[in-house]
């Protein structure tokens, strides 16, 4: 864990390094860097009735491609968490996601307006309830599509060019695998006449809005340099909830530190 | 000039202002109280929550005619508000009692409850001091949780529980020890059970060809028939070394849980004898839960079966039925292991 958290550091150096670089026409594409610390909490009636909560880090790499009418954002992070209930006992969880947004704009920049488009988020968690034996295990998976919207607000402040961003989505439709009623294993795999690919159709449900939910946003206040690279300071909340087999409801607040390094 | 640029400052404070505000705010994590708050942990919650679990997700109610609605209206008016802890833990104790499963228990930070008749009920069939005294002797060799000793002509292995892990240089070594030997004995007496992985490893020693023994299901839902088709349940040779000779497994009331399933695989060999008393049962699978207040519980979620369609849940039969001879142990011997050495006996 520490020689992982080092690499990080001299990734996040490197990247600073860079940032501080003159470079010379309009930036079209960007590549972001963040690590940071999580707050979660979550409870899944499959597993606890209980609310488990604790911290843990997060981190990921995103790339922005500014087109004439369309920005893409793809986002590839991680969270680990140590969560605990009031009882003392523990459960760890980790989750990954690779999110993308698509926001149209007229021609140009899309400062100080509010952008809308569309946005997909594939997110997989995995935890561990510390003091169960068999079935201790439950994992996760979804993948989504829903409408998202961003505002950039561009401003000096004391002679300081900085920028104020804000990115909402929410998830309406898709599909998402959860562990069976017991089993850790999704409910088509339990049948041995399933192969791997019908055992998958045979797990998914459906995600829609009244079975499950799943929101985001994630303000940024950044700070750029002359060369255009910058410094952020972003949080990112997030919310999720599946109803079924029964319910799992997640909620993550994240404090990142990023790099933006334009390319 | 003082005064505009003063001006233009105040402009960009009142704009910047509510966004710093906005970020500061958002500094205060409200992730827990997005979430509804946890249930009221009182005995009544507790009480209810536990049956209802139970009602839901037990998998031997109709194999073991249990009226667990009946066993509510018994207990349900025995749980106050005013109980202590230690009183609703006896209350929840005697409740789970009545499922007659070793896989049944509720765990507090004080005491964890438990269900041993089954093989409380019955004789022991085990003496240790015996065997470690005057069968393995005191240059037995510790292969890992395997203990063993060769005795006229055949490997002697007693494995105590099933939770000590068996690795793979273990086998291999244990394997090396029986080639060329007349057979092997398994002890596993006493043995209450741990890692069913450990009992497929061991099977996986005892044939040169795939095997198939039983089948499992899980609970899918809270319905009384809500489970999964049947699995197949097959052993796979361990690409080692092998020993395919004749093999005897001692078993009594308290081999449990893995212990049970091992029983479950080597009956199905034609190899394999096995002689003492029926292993103890525990067919399900155990899951866990956990209360409003924290306590732990387990319960069986699965059923197993043989390929004859009969429940392990109360155990395995063996071949050879006999008890622990009360003569003979007063002289220091164990006549269920000479029962078995004689069977390679000329």
């Amino acid at each position: 864990m520490m020689r992982n958290v080092k690499s990080l550091v001299y990734i996040v150096l490197f990247l600073v390094l860079l940032s501080g670089q003159k470079t010379y026409g309009r930036p079209a594409n960007v590549l972001q860097t963040h690590v940071g610390m999580n707050s979660t909490a979550f409870r899944d009636k499959s597993m606890s009735p209980l609310m488990y909560t604790g911290l843990g880090l997060s981190g990921g790499v995103s790339f922005e491609h500014v087109l004439q009418k369309r920005t893409e954002l793809f986002m590839l992070s991680f969270d680990l968490a140590g969560t605990g209930n009031p009882f003392g006992n523990t459960c760890e969880l980790s989750g990954f996601a690779f999110k993308n947004y698509n926001l149209y704009h007229s021609e140009g920049d899309r400062q100080n307006r509010i952008v809308a488009g569309w946005s997909n988020n594939n997110y997989f968690n995995y935890y561990v309830n510390e003091n169960y034996g068999n079935f201790r295990e439950r994992s996760n998976y979804l993948t989504t599509f829903g409408p998202a919207a961003a505002y950039r607000y561009r401003f000096d402040l004391f002679g300081r060019e900085m920028a104020f961003d804000m990115l909402l989505d929410i998830q309406l439709l898709g599909f998402y695998l959860r562990p069976s009623y017991v089993s850790n294993n999704p409910e088509g795999y339990l049948d041995p006449e399933n192969s791997g690919f019908m055992g998958f159709l045979y797990s998914i449900g459906a995600f829609l809005p009244h079975q499950a939910w799943h929101a985001g946003l994630s303000p940024k206040i950044t700070y750029f340099f002359r060369s255009g690279n910058g410094i952020s300071l972003n949080y990112q909340y997030e919310y999720l909830r599946i109803n079924r087999p029964e319910p799992f409801v997640q909620s993550t607040g994240k404090w990142y530190l990023t790099v933006i390094t334009k390319l | 000039m003082v005064f505009n640029r003063d001006n233009k400052i105040m402009k960009k404070l009142k704009i910047n202002i509510p966004i710093f505000l906005t970020m500061v705010l958002l500094t205060v994590s409200c992730e827990r109280f997005l979430l509804a708050p946890d249930p009221q942990s009182d005995p009544v919650g507790n009480f209810e929550f536990l049956w209802h679990e139970l009602n839901n997700k037990y998998s031997y109610f109709e194999y073991k005619s249990l009226d667990w609605d009946s066993i509510y209206t018994a207990y349900r008016p025995q749980v106050r508000e005013d109980m202590s802890d230690r009183e609703l833990f006896d209350l929840l104790a005697a409740m789970l009692y009545e499922l007659k499963d070793g896989h049944v228990n509720i765990t507090s930070p004080f005491d964890r409850s438990r269900n041993w008749s089954w093989y409380l009920d019955h004789p022991q069939n085990f003496n240790e001091t015996i065997i470690y005294r005057n069968y393995l002797g005191n240059d037995y060799r510790i292969t890992g949780p395997l203990h063993n000793q060769i005795i006229d002509s055949v490997l002697y292995v007693y494995y105590a529980s099933f939770a000590n892990r068996i690795s793979t240089a273990h086998l291999d070594a244990l394997m090396e020890r029986a080639e060329g030997l007349k057979g092997v004995i398994i002890d596993i007496r006493n043995n209450g059970g741990g890692s069913s992985g450990n009992a497929y490893a061991l099977a996986s020693c005892f044939s040169d060809s795939s095997w198939t023994y039983g089948k499992n299901r899980v609970k899918t839902g809270p319905g009384p028939d809500d489970f999964s088709p049947w699995n197949t349940l097959s052993v796979h040779p361990r690409s080692g070394k092998r020993f395919s000779g004749e093999v005897v497994l001692l078993c009594n009331r308290n081999s449990y849980s893995a212990s049970n399933l091992f029983a479950l695989m080597m009956k199905s060999l034609p190899n394999v004898t096995l002689a003492g008393d029926n292993s103890g049962g525990g067919g399900g699978t155990p899951a866990f839960g956990e209360l409003p207040n924290g306590w732990i519980y387990r319960f069986s979620a699965t059923q197993t079966i043989n390929m004859q369609g009969e429940h392990t849940e109360h155990g395995v039969p063996v071949d050879i039925r006999l008890d622990l001879d009360p003569a003979d142990e007063a002289l220091g011997i164990d006549n269920i292991l000479e029962t078995a050495l004689d069977l390679f006996r000329p």
